[in-house]
Order: C-alpha cells, then sequence, then structure tokens
C-alpha cells in the first residue's frame, strides 16, 4: 500500500514536470484617478526658443551680410 | 525703410509671443526644423514661410481667408498678367513669363508678409517679435511695397505736396479704406485687375451727402456722375516712363531702369466707363511700360502694345477738400488746356495707344454754359439722347444745333441747356 502510494506520487511529479510552463501573469497599470505624474528630473530645452529670443546669440550666429549693391536704377 | 539687421529679422520677443495665440504652437509645428543645439542641424527642413502655403499652415483656423486669398489680387498679381496679356500675343508668353518671374513675382504676397514680417522685397524681417498683427502696419507693410506712388502721395512725402486729408487730419491707415474683406479678396470672383467689379471703397460710402442728389453743393450734383472724385479733390502725382528689365552679366542678379519719373496732374477720358465707375473724365498717370520693357528676354514681346493706353486710370491718394483745379469753374472750363491730357502731351509713338483716354475737346467754357438758353419745360420728358433728332432736322420747328456745337457730345446738350428750375 505504502509502495503504491510512493508510485503514484512519483508519476504525479513527472505528469506536472511535462505540463507547458504557465506565462507568469502580467500586472496592468492603470492610472488611478487624482494619481499624479512623477514630475520629470530634467525639462525639455526649446532649442528654437532659446536662440531666438536671445539677441546676444543671434548676433553672434548671424551670417555675415553680403554687401551685394542692387543694380537697379530709379523708381520701382 | 531702414533694413532691419539680420539679427533684428529673427529676434523673437520671448515675453510677448509665448503669451499670443500662436505662441501656443511648438515654433516646429509650423516652421518644421529639428531641436538642436546646432544651428545648422536644427534649422535642417526649416520651413522660413509657412503661410506660403496657406491651406497647410493656416486654413485650420482662417478657413475663411485662406479660402478667400485664392483669388486676392494680391496673390494672384492678376492684374500685371491682364495687362501684359493685352499687350503681347500668346507666343510670346513663354519669354514673358521668365521676365515676370525674374522681376515681377516678387510683388507676391503671403500672408505672413502683412500680418507678421515685412515683405521679402524690402529685406523682411519681423515686425515685432512674431507676434501676429491683425492690422498690418501702414508703413512697414503696406507702404513698403506701395511706397513709391501711393505711399508718397497719402503720407505727403512729395516735395511741397500736402499728405492725403485722412492722413493729415485724421491720422487713417490703409485699411480704414481698404478693409481685411477686400485686401484678402472673395472666393466669388477673382478679379483680373484692380479696377474690376464694384468701386471698392468708394468715398460716398463714407460722404454719403456728396452723392448725386444728396448736397447743395453745385459741383457734386453736375458732376458727380461724369468725374471721378479725384478728378476735382486730388493733386499732383507721380507719373514714370520706360522701365526696362535685364539680368545682370556681373551678379545674375535682375535689376530694373526707370527712365523718368515726374510729377503730374492730367485730367484724362476714362477708357472703359462701366456700370461701377460710369466716370467720362479721371485722372490719368503714365505708367512705367515702354514698347522694349522686356526686349531683354526678345524681340518685339509687346507686339500689341498699343492695345492699351499708358495713361492710365488713376486714383491718386493724396485727396483733398480744396485743389488748385477745384477752386473755380474756369480752371476746366476756361480753354486752360493744361490740366488735360491733350495730344501734345503724348509722346508720338505712344498716339495710337492712348486714344481711349485723350482729351481731343477741351471743356466749354463756362460764359457758353451761363448763357445758353434754358430748354423749354416740356422737354423734361425728352431723353436727353434725343436732342439732336428735332435739332438737327428742324423738326417741329426746333431750332438748328449751330455749326459751332460740331464739336460737343450729342448726349450733353443738358449740360448747359437746364431744364427751367
Amino acid at each position: 500500500m505504502r509502495k503504491s502510494l510512493v508510485v503514484i506520487l512519483l508519476v504525479s511529479f513527472w505528469l506536472v514536470g511535462c505540463k507547458a510552463a504557465t506565462p507568469a501573469p502580467t500586472i496592468i497599470s492603470t492610472d488611478l484617478p487624482g494619481a499624479v505624474p512623477a514630475s520629470p528630473t530634467v525639462e525639455a530645452v526649446d532649442y528654437c526658443v532659446s536662440c531666438h529670443t536671445d539677441k546676444e546669440e543671434l548676433i553672434s550666429t548671424a551670417k555675415p551680410v553680403e554687401a551685394a549693391e542692387s543694380e537697379s536704377k530709379g523708381v520701382g | 525703410m531702414a533694413p532691419l539687421e539680420p539679427w533684428e529679422k529673427v529676434l523673437v520677443d520671448g515675453e510677448k509671443f509665448p503669451q499670443s495665440t500662436h505662441g501656443q504652437k511648438s515654433c516646429i509645428d509650423c516652421h518644421s526644423g529639428t531641436q538642436s543645439s546646432d544651428k545648422k542641424t536644427a534649422h535642417q527642413g526649416l520651413v522660413a514661410s509657412p503661410s506660403a502655403q496657406p491651406e497647410e499652415f493656416c486654413a485650420e483656423c482662417h478657413a475663411d481667408q485662406t479660402a478667400a486669398y485664392a483669388n486676392s489680387l494680391h496673390n494672384t498679381q492678376a492684374g500685371y498678367w491682364t495687362a501684359i496679356n493685352a499687350r503681347s500675343v500668346p507666343e510670346n508668353h513663354p519669354a514673358l513669363e521668365t521676365a515676370f518671374n525674374n522681376h515681377c513675382a516678387t510683388c507676391h504676397t503671403t500672408c505672413g508678409e502683412c500680418h507678421v514680417t515685412q515683405p521679402k522685397n524690402v529685406g523682411g524681417g519681423l515686425f515685432s517679435g512674431h507676434l501676429f498683427e491683425k492690422t498690418p502696419p501702414m508703413t512697414r507693410s503696406c507702404t513698403a511695397c506701395h511706397g513709391s506712388r501711393v505711399g508718397n502721395e497719402f503720407l505727403g512725402k512729395n516735395e511741397e505736396l500736402p499728405g492725403d486729408v485722412h492722413f493729415r487730419e485724421a491720422r487713417m491707415n490703409c485699411v480704414k479704406c481698404h478693409e481685411g474683406v477686400d485686401l484678402h479678396g472673395s472666393v466669388n470672383s477673382a478679379p483680373e485687375h484692380r479696377l474690376a467689379g464694384a468701386e471698392d471703397p468708394k468715398c460716398v460710402d463714407c460722404h454719403p451727402s456728396v452723392a448725386p442728389g444728396g448736397d447743395s453743393n453745385p459741383m457734386h450734383q453736375t458732376h458727380g456722375e461724369t468725374l471721378s472724385c479725384q478728378v476735382c479733390h486730388s493733386i499732383t502725382y507721380t507719373s514714370c516712363d520706360g522701365c526696362h528689365v535685364a539680368v545682370s552679366e556681373t551678379s545674375g542678379k535682375p535689376y530694373f531702369e526707370t527712365q523718368a519719373t515726374y510729377m503730374t496732374f492730367l485730367i484724362g477720358r476714362n477708357p472703359n466707363p462701366s456700370e461701377e465707375r460710369p466716370y467720362k473724365y479721371v485722372p490719368v498717370r503714365h505708367v512705367p511700360v515702354a514698347e522694349t520693357s522686356y526686349q531683354f528676354y526678345g524681340e518685339n514681346l509687346l507686339s500689341n502694345f498699343n492695345a492699351l493706353p499708358t495713361w492710365v486710370y488713376a486714383t491718386p491718394h493724396n485727396i483733398q477738400r480744396n485743389t488748385p483745379q477745384n477752386s473755380a469753374c474756369e480752371n476746366c472750363h476756361g480753354g486752360n488746356t493744361a490740366l488735360f491730357l491733350t495730344s501734345d502731351k503724348i509722346k508720338p509713338e505712344e498716339t495710337e495707344a492712348n486714344q481711349s483716354v485723350v482729351v481731343d475737346t477741351l471743356p466749354i467754357s463756362i460764359e457758353v454754359i451761363l448763357s445758353a438758353p434754358n430748354m423749354p419745360a416740356a422737354h423734361a420728358q425728352i431723353p436727353p439722347d434725343l436732342c439732336a433728332t428735332c435739332h438737327t432736322s428742324g423738326s417741329g420747328n426746333a431750332p438748328l444745333t449751330p455749326e459751332s456745337h460740331a464739336v460737343y457730345s450729342k448726349d450733353q446738350c443738358q449740360g448747359c441747356h437746364k431744364l427751367p428750375e
């Protein structure tokens, strides 16, 4: 009797070991009402605005104007 | 107007612009480009003038204006082509298109060139830190393009000539008369030139009492339908001669040369009287076209040069209440040729072109007008163009028209022979 019980247990363990692995349950994150998103540690820089509102920066980076004298004469 | 420094042209107002409606969009939303601290990288794919594609960038919020603007003369420049087509033939159009694109297309205007920046042809640059101006600033927008004639007249920049009374006395700017709806165009019509369609703006819209039948001024009542308002209320204005265009051999850039600019005030005949502009007489201005204006691009491109006058219907923007010509009847009705575009003032080579505007017969002298006998009261029901029916045949014992009247128009008898009051 004891011997049969051991055989049954061994067979059961063997069968369980052959079963396909079950994927681990995924945790779906949902925003709860009133949840506050974590604030970013670094603010994004708007390079367009930062350059085009900085007079000194624009002066230093402006392309030199090529003095092209117009050949037009008289009233246009 | 002094050109802006390169940095001034692109300096954005960091305080006001982000607070404005258009400042709620990111720069890249309209101008593309890339977020980068490196100037070259940041400007890759840049769209400098988004409103050159108004359907893409403006229509979402300004659908009506965008749709109408497709027909606006500021966009189509149809006025140029109406004149060029009339003076040319289809086989010359390719060469003329090249000339047009080199020299004339720079006058094309985008939404941004009125509401955000100065026009390209005066160097461009933001008006006020990229703020969008609902009303374009007059001298940095309107007269930046319309400066050499309209701007100088209106602002009183012609030597010893006062500016327009609407500017001098009331500081009115252009859009007080030329409202946005006029400047933006209409979805319902695509005008061929600026004098097509209704007269708008029209002086009587603001001055209704001067319309015929409106006030007691005998000048308005007598001349209201035959003279444009400017005939009596504008003063000396600019005319130009002989604009020629070419591309520089040294720089490769297009240029023009105008042979002469001079001041005139001349009354001519209206070449195209219409229901909207029925006037018989209008001020005329010499435009700088010449038969050889485009000869750099080919011989005889304006092969129908005589199809249009070179003295054109003008609307000088220097209106005055009192002018030299409206000070007395004799100024026009006194045999003075100085005020009129008589044939001796037209260059011989332009005589044929100006047949529709030249004044062959001067207005009748005031003495003759005042001494002319009145019509019988019973003639009140007879249409004015029927006078000649009896007065040239003697029918019904009607007195015959004197030979001296041969020079007068047969539908203007009532100008001198009034009905009894």
